[in-house]
């Protein structure tokens, strides 16, 4: 036997310390051309993570991969935190409500873990939402909860998406989209002016794409609408 | 073979269903004086054909004095022949000659039909009998098919078997009264096991649960939990109840138990290969009351907006999973994106600096800022005629920082930062 032949034999036996063969992600687009040509969609079996500052446009974009999800006719769930959702903007942004289960935890912190963990583990949600918003000492989230939530979802088409002022999951994380202030867009004379919408910018954090931004023009609820 | 039973003068209307049970498991009820049963397999324990209605003559007691009893070969001809001869009366197969002579009356006829007989001069079955099918379905419809057969004793139906509502209860008193929950589990978990199996046997599942526990301070402890989708697992009834109790436990240790299953029939759904991603029921409904124990009752459902412009108004109900195959949600042609907004719940209760009628600067728990842009005021305002009405005015205002928020003045004066533009 040849040297190459041998080689290629040792190569080919089992072993445990070899890295798993990781099967290509599924994605889950959001209908906004910008984001879905930047990183594709959120990645399903995955974490995933929307960062940034309060009035960053995180909700906006967490809403509008709802309503691509709840379209689908897949049922999503909304863990709550803070108590902050709003099912009107989030009905006129087009998710299907009778398709969300939302759970308001108070700012109880232990019980919304929880709560994800139990949702994961029952399985069979399209996405589910950790809404953690502007909780201030969300640095004290040990590292093991990610790990725990990663693991059930890996290989199925849950996504479980995050939603906090910087990043939690780490490397859990297969999707990190850090997001930009909103530059509100105002219109009318100085003494009646109207909100009519904003600028929000996402910027991909992981993968990491250099000098990449993918820009949303956001329209605000009116009383027309 | 059938038997009819007739008592026109019955005193106990359970009487009939007694007598019936006792010859066969099923029988026919067609009303309050008259059962059918079939009588096949009595011919085993009784070779000779005529015990069979003497048997049954003997469930009839002497205050019952005029009971006809008629054996034929089907449903029909034995209620026909029982309602109209007296006493114990079998006929062969398709012996139209003991029908022969009843009237057409003795048939349920719609008016149509009736007045098409009283025209023809047919009165009775042998009349009946003799006419042309064909020529009778060209004219009456197919309803005549039916009538001809059961004037001729050839009409062939099976019984519309009416089965005893079952129950699936069951009582447990203990010898000495329990404290903890596991205890009760263990002995809950045997019942449920052995009624499930019932329900399984019967081709039922469980809408729901009754559990009634008798407490050691005399006053009783009831709880009512209904799923929206039926389950016969006990293990996965086992868990509702034992999450139920987790969130309401009982306040003084138990003395007996009363455990009933809600029957009903099981859902089956037939998946289809395109069908999306949805939580299996039991699972779901076992992982619901997990965190309905968790955050509460009124902390966990489907947000169903109310028809009223009063902020934040809505109402959570309970998620239900249709599953199989589903219409697919009307997706929103409008792709332009929608600024998201949250809530601060409760209010942030705010500081604010009025210069020329306009916020100039707001103070509140974690916001303290220069306000840059405000868009305002705009009145809000609604419910006068209900309990609960409502009179603000709202500012839409970008701080210094670029926060979005949504300002509130109350009919009061004080100020409110409702939520933020996210």
């Amino acid at each position: 036997m040849g040297l190459l032949a041998a080689k290629k034999s040792r190569a080919e036996v089992y072993s445990p310390v070899r890295p798993l063969q990781r099967q290509p992600r599924e994605f889950l687009t959001t209908g906004i051309p910008s984001v879905d040509q930047l990183v594709g969609g959120f990645p399903r079996g995955a974490i995933s993570e929307i960062i940034g500052p309060e009035s960053s446009g995180r909700t906006t974009l967490l809403y509008r991969l709802l309503q691509a999800a709840t379209s689908n006719r897949e049922i999503c769930a909304y863990v709550d935190l803070a108590d902050s959702f709003d099912p009107r903007t989030a009905s006129w942004a087009g998710v299907a409500l009778s398709q969300l289960l939302w759970v308001r935890c108070h700012n109880n912190l232990e019980h919304a873990l929880k709560a994800v963990d139990y949702l994961l583990h029952g399985g069979g949600f399209g996405v589910v939402a950790l809404d953690i918003g502007r909780r201030r000492s969300e640095q004290r989230l040990a590292s093991s909860y990610w790990y725990r939530f990663r693991q059930p979802i890996e290989h199925t088409s849950t996504i479980l998406v995050v939603i906090a002022s910087e990043t939690l999951a780490r490397q859990c994380a297969a999707l990190r989209l850090e997001m930009r202030s909103v530059r509100p867009r105002w219109q009318g004379p100085s003494n009646a002016l109207l909100l009519r919408g904003a600028r929000i910018e996402a910027i991909p954090q992981k993968p990491f794409i250099a000098g990449s931004t993918a820009r949303i023009e956001a329209q605000a609820l009116t009383l027309g609408d | 073979m059938y038997a009819c039973v007739y008592a026109p003068q019955l005193v106990d209307p359970n009487t009939l269903e007694e007598c019936a049970l006792s010859f066969s498991p099923s029988f026919e009820k067609r009303d309050a004086n008259t059962i059918v049963f079939g009588i096949t397999g009595l011919r085993l324990l009784y070779p000779q054909l005529e015990e069979i209605p003497r048997a049954i003559r003997k469930h009839f007691t002497a205050s019952t004095p005029s009971v006809n009893i008629a054996i034929a070969h089907s449903p029909d001809a034995a209620v026909l022949v029982a309602r109209h001869f007296n006493g114990i009366t079998i006929i062969s197969e398709g012996s139209a000659k003991a029908l022969e002579n009843l009237s057409v009356k003795a048939l349920t006829l719609s008016p149509e039909i009736a007045e098409a007989f009283d025209l023809w001069g047919i009165h009775t079955f042998r009349d009946i009998a003799e006419l042309p099918e064909a020529g009778m379905v060209a004219r009456l419809g197919p309803q005549a098919v039916e009538l001809q057969q059961m004037a001729s004793g050839l009409s062939r139906r099976p019984l519309l078997i009416e089965k005893a509502k079952e129950v699936f209860e069951d009582r447990v008193e203990f010898d000495e009264a329990i404290e903890l929950l596991e205890p009760l589990l263990f002995v809950l978990g045997r019942s449920l096991g052995d009624l499930c199996q019932k329900l399984r046997a019967s081709g039922m599942a469980a809408a729901g649960i009754d559990l009634k526990l008798d407490l050691d301070d005399g006053s009783d402890f009831e709880r009512r939990i209904r799923f929206p989708f039926p389950f016969e697992r006990s293990r996965t009834l086992l868990k509702l109840i034992n999450l139920d109790l987790i969130a309401h436990p009982p306040p003084a240790p138990i003395k007996a138990l009363a455990l009933r299953l809600v029957p009903t029939l099981p859902r089956v759904v037939q998946e289809g290969l395109l069908t999306p991603l949805s939580p299996e029921p039991d699972k779901l409904e076992v992982t619901l009351a997990r965190i309905r124990a968790l955050v509460g009752e009124g902390n966990l459902g489907v947000p169903q907006l109310l028809n009223t412009h009063r902020p934040d108004a809505f109402l959570l109900q309970p998620l239900e999973v249709v599953r199989g195959l589903r219409a697919p949600t009307s997706i929103s042609s409008d792709e332009r994106q929608k600024l998201a907004f949250r809530f601060f719940r409760p209010a942030l209760p705010a500081d604010v600096s009025i210069w020329l009628d306009r916020p100039q600067r707001v103070s509140a728990h974690g916001i303290r800022s220069k306000v840059v842009t405000a868009s305002g005021p705009w009145r809000a305002s609604g419910g006068w005629w209900t309990n609960i009405p409502w009179d603000r005015d709202e500012w839409d205002i970008e701080l210094a920082n670029g926060n979005l928020y949504r300002l509130c003045r109350e009919p009061d004066g004080s100020w409110k930062i409702e939520g933020a533009y996210d």
